[in-house]
């Protein structure tokens, strides 16, 4: 049994901490970091009951929901902060991927105190991984808006466009990763290839 | 067998064109180019997940809420591409007293909801409504601007076929199964294929002039 409630008390309590303390200009990303672990938890909570309640497995929940759920749950603080306090543009891709490092480290986290971090080379593995997946989902739906910004119903329409691709993104890995070999191998090397192309064509097209 | 090689064939040629787009998106900057890498984007990875599925685990998604989502999303970023390219014109005067479209497409949701899949359905009407509308749309402002050139109308057309076809492989589906040539389903499937191979070169068209 996982106690993963426990577990982000005791992250996020340094972190609550350090947001009421620090100056007004390193609190929004540290606000996003715990927005980004409290999604980790709630997609845990959502992702079980619509396993349960549709009758999936644990490999058919890991393939079809899990994405779908936490991808749409990773976005919503970034959707409530747009939505509530209309931000600058500088602050998008930021935001985002703030959000996404929350989101992949504190599902890291929960990882090791299941798993036990014995096997470095593993846990190399899924952090450039796992860990990469989530920040390349969040960093795609960003450019994307960042790409879309002056039309309202364009960024609108593109960002559920984005959000269909990101989810999708995460479900081929998910369907890679959990077989051996050779596609586990393409599924792993997948989010670093994908990194490396944004960073190359992604970063000046969206400028 | 049939099912297979249409779905490969089809994801092999939106993964192309996805790939030409894309280029094109890169070194023009150009917005409509963006909206048609999206489209291809979205309908190959939807076609790249239904595929893996089947590859590992013999079987098609048992939701399938993510390739449903890819699908619905390509025609999203389709409609990005009309309603730029007609530079968010309003919807032409004649066209609002068209309730035939609407009627039309909610009519075959209706029909499709006897086998499930409510919202589903429901989001498939909208998009595909607002679909043809678009094109249609195009097709009366080429028309009322005399004079100009009609950069638009081979684009207007293949949409408005590609969500006929789109109808046609939906309700053939519903009344045909079976793995072979002889279900008219893989022969809409295949015209489908081509129509998105077609858009390619209407966009190129519409970009060019």
């Amino acid at each position: 049994m996982s106690y993963i409630e426990n577990i982000f008390v005791c992250i996020a309590a340094p972190l609550l901490i350090a947001i009421i303390c620090i100056s007004s200009r390193g609190r929004r990303p540290l606000l996003f970091v715990l927005g980004g672990m409290t999604m980790c938890l709630l997609s845990s909570y959502i992702s079980t009951f619509v396993a349960a309640v549709q009758g999936a497995d644990l490999v058919t929940a890991s393939l079809e929901i899990t994405p779908l759920v936490e991808e749409i749950m990773k976005l919503l603080p970034f959707l409530f902060y747009m939505l509530v306090f209309e931000p600058g543009k500088h602050t998008v891709l930021d935001s985002l991927l703030m959000t996404a490092i929350g989101f992949a480290t504190f599902e890291n986290i929960c990882y090791l105190s299941q798993n036990g971090a014995e096997n470095f080379f593993y846990l190399l593995i899924r952090g450039f991984g796992t860990g990469a997946m989530h920040v390349i989902c969040e960093a795609f739906i960003g450019l994307g808006i960042l790409y879309l910004w002056d039309r309202k119903l364009i960024q609108v329409a593109g960002t559920v466009g984005l959000l269909a691709i990101a989810i999708t993104f995460h479900g081929i890995y998910n369907i890679l990763v959990s077989q051996t070999g050779i596609p586990a191998r393409i599924g792993y090397i997948m989010p670093l290839i994908t990194t490396l192309f944004i960073a190359f064509y992604g970063n000046r097209h969206a400028r | 067998m049939i099912e297979g090689l249409e779905n490969g064939i089809q994801m092999i040629l939106a993964g192309i064109c996805a790939g030409i787009a894309i280029v094109k998106a890169v070194t023009t900057r150009n917005r409509t180019w963006a909206f048609l890498s999206m489209f291809y984007f979205t309908f190959f990875l939807g076609d790249l997940y239904w595929a893996l599925h089947i590859i590992f685990y013999h079987k098609t998604p048992e939701f399938s809420f993510i390739p449903y989502l890819n699908w619905i999303s390509s025609y999203l970023f389709l409609w990005l591409i009309m309603y730029y390219v007609q530079d968010g014109k309003k919807i032409a005067q004649p066209l609002k007293r068209m309730w035939s479209i609407p009627v039309f497409t909610f009519a075959m949701a209706i029909f499709y909801m006897q086998y499930g899949a409510y919202l589903n359905n429901t989001i498939t009407a909208v998009m595909m409504c607002t679909l043809m509308v678009r094109a249609i749309n195009g097709l009366i402002i080429e028309k009322e601007e005399q004079g100009s050139v009609r950069k638009s109308y081979l684009l207007n057309i293949l949409v408005l076929m590609f969500c006929m076809m789109e109808y046609a492989m939906w309700t053939v589906s519903c009344f045909f199964s079976g793995d072979t040539l002889a279900n008219p389903y893989y022969w809409f499937d295949f015209g489908l294929t081509v129509i998105i191979g077609l858009i390619l070169r209407a966009v190129r068209k519409v970009v060019e002039q």
